[in-house]
């Protein structure tokens, strides 16, 4: 699965939240790493699968 | 009698902050970058104390003639950022008067520097905007995929 990142930026407070598809492993928090570079507003979001691939790094991150 | 009051910012890369205040409708020549903070200008065309008592200053400056343009409202201050020497992060100096540089008026500067900010570190992740971002509900969407 290709992978993709949705970010949706609030224009209430400027803050934003990640939400990441088709990524296994380490390569989530690479990305979330790097955006939470951007503000320490940062919200971060993780489909559940994110969890389950932190655990066996076989399965598919959607 | 004006004032000014002052804002930090999570602003720190000088490029992003002038494009967002282009994306606010000044010009690239209204805005001027100093290397070293210079004095911000109020009534009397006299340097303001406002939260400064040696003087206000600042690095990124827009002069008072320009804000009046685009604000299509008469104003006394110049709009100021200036940068933490500890931190690098900007802080706004805006005047509270006129009305036009309200706190939701930085925030709309904040909005517009996030957006390019994320939008610079997907492209240096390697990722390329594969949408266009429209707010809806003042929430704006921007999805990445693999350059």
């Amino acid at each position: 699965m290709a992978k993709m990142i949705k970010i949706t930026l609030d224009e209430s407070d400027a803050s934003f939240s990640v939400d990441l598809t088709g990524f296994h492993g380490r390569g989530c928090s690479d990305v979330i790493k790097a955006f939470a570079d951007v503000s320490q507003q940062t919200k971060e979001i993780h489909k559940p699968e994110f969890k389950e691939t932190n655990l066996n790094l076989q399965r598919s991150g959607r | 009698m004006s004032s000014y009051s002052e804002n930090k910012t999570q602003f720190k890369d000088v490029k992003l902050l002038c494009a967002a205040l282009q994306e606010m409708g000044f010009n690239a020549s209204d805005i001027e970058i100093h290397s070293e903070a210079q004095p911000l200008i109020g009534l009397g065309n006299r340097q303001t104390h406002y939260v400064d008592s040696n003087g206000d200053t600042a690095h990124v400056i827009i002069r008072k003639d320009a804000v009046m343009r685009v604000a299509g409202r008469r104003v006394w201050n110049d709009i100021g950022f200036k940068r933490d020497a500890l931190t690098g992060t900007y802080s706004a100096i805006l005047e509270r008067d006129s009305g036009y540089t309200t706190p939701g008026w930085l925030m709309k500067v904040s909005v517009n520097y996030a957006k390019r900010n994320l939008i610079q570190t997907a492209q240096k992740q390697g990722y390329r905007l594969a949408n266009n971002p429209k707010s809806v509900n003042s929430k704006t969407e921007l999805l990445f995929v693999k350059a």
